[in-house]
C-alpha cells in the first residue's frame, strides 16, 4: 500500500495539460463564456478563436428553437461545404423543417415541402425513404396522442439534429467532435471497477469531490451516478 | 405569366439590374437553394446562371468583394452537383477567373471560397488541369500554403488553415500527369507542405498528406526526395506519418496509409518494411468494415500496396481480408436486387473488385481462398456491369484467378466466365480491353477447356482485328493471347490461326514500331515453328522465300536479351526437327553463324544457353544424315565454334556447363569418327552400340531440355509487365503457377 501511495505521488501531472483539458471541454461542448474566462484566470490559451464557438452556439440555438432554416443559412455562411458534402445531415434538416411545419399544423406546406425537397433526396439515398415515410406518418396522427412516431415531435429530435450539426462543425474546424475529459472520466471509471475485484486501493469514491478514499476490498460498487457516463453538455439557449 | 422565385433571383444578378446589396441578397438566396439540393442546381444551370456568375467574378473593380465571394460560393456549390454541372461550369470559362481571384493582397474570404471551388471543380477527373500550370497561378497558389508567413499572421488564423487545406487539396487533384508532379515540386510546395503536415491541425494535415502522396504516386524520383527530407528534431517524414496511421481520425488514418502505401511502392522506406506489415496493412484491412468514404478508398489504396508483393498478398489473406471484401460485394449486390438503383456505390465495388485481384495476383492459396468465398459469380455479374470502372475490376480478377491451371480447368467454367469475357471484346474502354484479353492470354491456353469453345466464338478473327486497331497494350496482348494459343497445338490450328493473322502481317509485326510488340512475333514465329517438320516448313513458306532466316539474322543483331533469346530458340527449333535442307540453309547464313558464335559470350546466361543449344542441335549425330552433320561440325569448328566451347566449360553458370559438355561431346564424337577410323561407315555398328549407349544419355537429356525450352519459353513470360501470365510453363510449375 505504501508503495502505492509512493508511486501515485511519483506520478507528475502538469496543471497545463489540466488545463488544456478543461478548455477542450468548454469549446467543444461550447461555453464560450466560460472559456473566455478560465482563459483569463488561468492562462490556458484557447487553442481557437472562441468567435467560433460562437456560430456553433447560434446554429445550435436555432435548431433547438425549431428555426430550422436560419441554422441552414448559418452553416452556410460558416462553410458552404458541410451539407453539400454530407448528405444524410442535409436530410435530416430538411425532414426537421417537414416536423416543424406539421408540429405548426401547416399541413399544405408540408406536402409541397416534402414533395419538393424531400423525395428527390430519397430517390437519390434510397437509405432515406423508410425515414421520410417516417416522418410522413406524422400527419396520419393526432399530434399530442400516443403514436408510434412520437419521438420525432420530442426536444429530443431537435437535440440529436443540433449535436450531429455541431460535429459537423467541429470536425469542418479541424476540432475533435467528443471533449476529452469524459471520455478520461470514463476510463477511470472503468478502471476502478476492475480493480475493486481485485485489491483494496485508495480511490476515488465521489468523483465530484475527487477524494481518494480506502474502501475495504469486496464493498458493493457504488451505482452508475457517478455521472462519469453521462457526457452529454448542457444545452446552451435552453 | 409569373416568374418563380428562382426566375426572379436570376435576373437580379445582371449588371445594371439591382443595387449590390440586392445582387448579394440573390446570390444568398439562390446559394440556399441549391447547396444539397441537386435538382435546384440542376435547376438554376437550365436558367442560365453560369454566365452571370462568370460576369460578376470576372469583373475588374474589387471594390465589393462580398458580391464575388458569394458568386464563387455559389459556382462551387454546382460543382458539387454532377459531372455535366462541372462542365457546364469549365464550358464557361469559369476556371481563369478562379485563378485571378487568388490574388494575395485580396479578401481573405474571396481567396478561401475561390479555393474551395476550384477545388471542388478539380475534383473531376475530366477537367483540364492545363489553366493552372501556366503564368504565374500556381505561385500564386502555392504561396496559400505558407500559414507561417508574416502576411498570414495578420489574418484571421482559422480562415488562413483552412485556405492551405483547399490548396493543399487542388494540388493533390493535379498531379496526375509526371510533369505536373514535377512543376509542382519545382514550386517549392514540398518544404511548404511538410509544415502543414507537422502544424497538428487535424484537417490540414490531412490534406497535406494527400498532396504529398499524390506526389509520390509513381514517381520514384520525388519519393526519394520527399522519403530524405527532415522535419522536427531531425525526423524522416515516413515515422512522423506512421504515427498518423494509428491516429484517432479515420480519415487521417487513411491519408497517412495512402501516403505510406506510395512511398513503400516506390522502394524509397525500405526500412519500414515491417512497419507496413504490421501496422499499415492491419490498419487497412480494418477500415473495410468502416462506412463511407474510408471504407470506399480503402481497398484500393490496399491493392496498389500490396500489388506484386507476394509477402504482402499473403499476410492480408491471413489478416482475413477476402472473406470483408467478399461480403462488400455480395451485400452490395442484395442492395441493388432491393432497390433496383444501380451506381450507388458503384466505387466501393470497383475498388473491392481490384482488392481481390491484387490478393488473387500470385499466390495459389489466396486465390483457392477467393473461389471458396463464393464470390465468382458476383465477378462474372460484374463483368456485365453498367459502369466501366466495375467492368475493368471485374475483369481484373478474372485474370488473377486465371493465373492458375486449376481454376482454368474447374471454377472459372462452372462460373460461366466465357460468354461474358468474350463480350468485353466490344468494349470500348481501353481498360477494360487490356484487362480482357489479358485474361484471354490465360483462357486460351492448352489445359483450359474454355479454349475450343471460345475458339468456335471466333475469337481469333477478334484478336487480328485487335491487332489491327487496338492500342498498344490492346495490341500486345491480343498478339500474346494467339501467342499463347499457337503453342503446343496441332499444325491444323496453327494453319487456322495463320490464314486469319497472315503471314504478311506476321512480317509487319515483326518489325513493328513497339520493341514489345516484336518480341512477341518472334515467339509467336517460335511457337509455329516447333514440334513438327511440317510445322516449319509452313513458316519458311509462309514467310517466302529466304525471309524467315533473314528477319533471325537481323534480330541477333539487336541488344535486346529477349529478343535474342526468342531468335535463337528459332533457329534451336529448327536445327532440331527441321529437315536436312533446313539446316543447311541455316549454314549458309554466315551472318547467323557469326553471330550465335559471339552470342556465345553474352553476359546472359540463358542466352549463352540458347546459342549452346544452336550448336547442339546442329551437330546432333544422326546415322542417316551422317554426311551432312559432318560437314556442319567441321563448319563449326572452322569458324572456332569448338574452341569457344572449350573456353565455356568453366562458366559459372551450371546449365551452361552442362550444355557445353554436350555441345563438345559431339565435336568429340565425330573427330573420332573421321579421324580414328578412316572407314567410318564399315565401323559404325561396332562403335555404334556404345555411342548409341552415349547418346541416348545425351539424347534423352537434349530432347528434353529441347521441350522444356520451348515450352518454357515458348510463352516467354518474362518482364513486359505481369500481363499475360501463366506465361510459363503449364508443367514445370514456376512460383505461383501451380497446378
Amino acid at each position: 500500500m505504501e508503495d502505492w501511495n509512493a508511486r501515485l505521488s511519483e506520478v507528475q501531472v502538469d496543471r497545463e495539460d489540466l488545463n488544456k483539458l478543461i478548455m477542450n471541454y468548454l469549446i467543444i461542448e461550447g461555453y464560450k463564456d466560460a472559456a473566455e474566462k478560465f482563459s483569463q484566470e488561468s492562462g490556458a490559451k484557447p487553442p481557437v478563436n472562441l468567435e467560433s464557438i460562437q456560430d456553433r452556439m447560434v446554429v445550435r440555438t436555432a435548431i433547438q428553437r425549431g428555426h430550422i432554416e436560419e441554422a441552414i443559412e448559418r452553416v452556410n455562411d460558416l462553410n458552404p461545404e458541410i451539407l453539400d458534402t454530407n448528405p444524410k445531415l442535409f436530410f435530416h434538416l430538411q425532414q426537421q423543417r417537414l416536423i416543424e411545419y406539421i408540429r405548426e399544423g401547416r399541413i399544405m406546406e408540408a406536402l409541397e415541402f416534402a414533395q419538393e425537397e424531400l423525395a428527390p433526396r430519397g430517390e437519390e439515398n434510397p437509405e432515406f425513404l423508410s425515414e421520410l415515410e417516417r416522418t410522413m406518418s406524422l400527419l396520419a396522427f393526432e399530434l399530442n396522442g400516443p403514436s408510434p412516431v412520437s419521438d420525432l415531435l420530442t426536444p429530443g429530435q431537435r437535440q440529436k439534429l443540433a449535436s450531429e450539426l455541431n460535429s459537423a462543425l467541429l470536425l469542418s474546424q479541424s476540432q475533435e467532435k467528443d471533449p476529452k475529459l469524459p471520455a478520461l472520466l470514463k476510463m477511470c471509471w472503468w478502471a476502478q471497477q476492475q480493480l475493486d475485484e481485485r485489491c483494496t486501493y485508495p480511490k476515488i469514491k465521489d468523483f465530484t469531490k475527487a477524494e481518494l478514499v480506502m474502501e475495504p476490498m469486496g464493498a458493493s460498487p457504488i451505482g452508475g451516478s457517478h455521472g462519469a457516463g453521462n457526457s452529454s453538455g448542457p444545452m446552451a439557449g435552453a | 405569366m409569373t416568374l418563380t422565385p428562382h426566375e426572379v433571383a436570376v435576373s437580379h444578378l445582371g449588371r445594371d439590374q439591382c443595387a449590390p446589396h440586392e445582387r448579394i441578397k440573390s446570390l444568398r438566396f439562390i446559394k440556399n437553394n441549391i447547396i444539397g439540393n441537386k435538382t435546384k442546381k440542376d435547376l438554376y444551370i437550365q436558367l442560365g446562371i453560369v454566365s452571370r456568375l462568370q460576369d460578376i467574378i470576372s469583373a475588374k473593380d474589387d471594390k465589393d468583394s462580398q458580391l464575388k465571394v458569394q458568386a464563387v460560393i455559389v459556382l462551387g456549390s454546382f460543382a458539387f452537383g454532377n459531372e455535366s454541372n462541372v462542365l457546364s461550369l469549365i464550358n464557361s470559362g469559369v476556371i481563369e477567373p478562379l485563378l485571378n481571384c487568388l490574388n494575395p493582397t485580396g479578401d481573405p474570404k474571396l481567396i478561401e471560397a475561390a479555393a474551395r471551388t476550384l477545388n471542388a471543380i478539380y475534383a473531376s477527373p475530366k477537367v483540364s488541369r492545363q489553366h493552372l500550370f501556366v503564368g504565374n497561378h500556381l505561385n500564386v497558389l502555392v504561396q496559400l500554403l505558407d500559414v507561417y508567413s508574416n502576411y498570414s499572421r495578420l489574418r484571421q488564423e482559422t480562415g488562413m488553415f483552412h485556405t492551405a487545406e483547399l490548396v493543399a487539396s487542388v494540388l493533390a487533384r493535379c498531379c496526375e500527369r509526371p510533369d505536373h508532379q514535377m512543376q509542382i515540386a519545382a514550386s517549392d510546395a514540398i518544404p511548404l507542405l511538410m509544415r502543414l503536415l507537422a502544424s497538428g491541425v487535424a484537417k490540414s494535415q490531412e490534406a497535406a498528406l494527400g498532396a504529398l502522396a499524390a506526389l509520390v504516386k509513381d514517381n520514384s524520383e520525388l519519393a526519394r526526395l520527399i522519403a530524405q527530407m527532415r522535419l522536427e528534431k531531425n525526423e524522416r517524414p515516413a515515422s512522423f506519418i506512421l504515427r498518423l496511421v494509428r491516429d484517432k481520425s479515420p480519415t487521417m488514418r487513411l491519408a497517412a496509409a495512402t501516403c505510406l502505401a506510395y512511398l513503400n511502392r516506390a522502394g524509397v522506406i525500405p526500412e519500414h518494411n515491417s512497419d507496413i506489415m504490421l501496422t499499415v496493412l492491419p490498419i487497412l484491412v480494418k477500415m473495410l468494415q468502416l462506412s463511407g468514404a474510408v471504407q470506399e478508398a480503402a481497398p484500393k489504396v490496399l491493392a496498389y500496396l500490396i500489388w506484386e508483393s507476394e509477402s504482402m498478398q499473403k499476410a492480408v489473406c491471413d489478416m482475413e481480408a477476402i472473406p470483408k471484401l467478399v461480403s462488400i460485394i455480395s451485400q452490395m449486390d442484395e442492395e441493388d436486387n432491393v432497390y433496383g438503383i444501380v451506381g450507388q456505390k458503384d466505387k466501393l465495388k470497383e475498388n473491392s473488385l481490384l482488392a481481390l485481384a491484387a490478393i488473387s495476383q500470385l499466390k495459389e492459396d489466396c486465390r483457392k481462398q477467393v473461389i471458396e468465398a463464393k464470390v465468382l459469380p458476383h465477378i462474372v455479374a460484374a463483368m456485365s456491369h453498367p459502369t466501366v470502372g466495375v467492368r475493368a475490376a471485374a475483369c481484373q480478377c478474372t485474370r488473377s484467378l486465371s493465373r492458375s491451371v486449376k481454376n482454368l480447368r474447374t471454377s472459372l467454367v462452372d462460373a460461366g466466365i466465357e460468354a461474358p469475357l468474350f463480350q468485353l471484346l466490344g468494349d470500348d474502354d481501353p481498360g477494360v480491353l487490356s484487362s480482357a484479353t489479358a485474361t484471354l492470354c490465360n483462357i486460351v491456353l492448352d489445359v483450359s477447356p474454355m479454349k475450343k469453345s471460345i475458339m468456335e466464338r471466333g475469337i481469333v478473327g477478334k484478336f487480328v482485328q485487335m491487332i489491327g486497331f487496338g492500342d498498344n497494350i490492346v495490341r500486345l496482348n491480343a498478339l500474346w493471347a494467339i501467342k499463347n494459343l499457337v503453342f503446343g497445338v496441332e499444325s491444323e490450328i496453327k494453319e487456322t490461326v495463320m490464314r486469319q493473322l497472315g503471314y504478311r502481317t506476321l512480317a509487319v509485326l515483326l518489325n513493328d514500331g513497339e520493341l514489345a510488340i516484336q518480341e512477341q512475333a518472334l515467339n509467336l514465329v517460335r511457337n509455329l515453328a516447333c514440334s513438327r517438320e511440317q510445322d516449319i516448313e509452313q513458316v519458311f513458306k509462309g514467310l517466302g522465300n529466304g525471309q524467315l532466316l533473314g528477319i533471325i539474322e537481323d534480330k541477333l543483331t539487336w541488344d535486346d536479351a529477349r529478343l535474342l533469346e526468342h531468335a535463337l530458340y528459332v533457329l534451336v527449333n529448327i536445327a532440331a526437327i527441321g529437315t536436312e535442307h533446313h539446316k543447311q540453309s541455316i549454314m549458309k547464313r554466315p551472318g547467323i553463324l557469326r553471330s550465335v558464335l559471339g552470342l556465345m559470350s553474352h553476359e546472359a546466361p540463358a542466352i549463352r544457353v540458347a546459342t549452346t543449344w544452336v550448336v547442339i542441335n546442329l551437330t546432333w549425330p544422326d546415322e542417316k544424315t551422317a554426311i551432312g552433320v559432318h560437314s556442319r561440325v567441321v563448319q563449326l569448328r572452322n569458324m572456332g565454334v569448338e574452341e569457344r566451347l572449350q573456353s565455356l566449360t568453366a562458366d559459372h553458370d551450371l546449365d551452361v556447363r552442362d550444355r557445353v559438355k554436350t555441345a563438345l561431346h559431339h565435336f568429340h564424337l565425330d573427330r573420332q569418327q573421321h579421324e580414328h577410323n578412316g572407314n567410318g561407315m564399315s565401323d559404325q555398328s561396332g562403335a555404334g552400340n556404345g555411342r548409341h549407349g552415349q547418346n541416348s544419355r545425351y539424347g534423352t537429356h537434349g530432347s528434353t531440355g529441347q521441350d522444356a525450352h520451348m515450352a518454357g519459353e515458348g510463352y516467354g513470360n518474362t518482364g513486359i509487365d505481369t500481363t499475360p501470365v501463366l506465361t510459363g510453363s503449364e508443367a514445370t510449375g514456376h512460383d505461383h503457377r501451380t497446378m
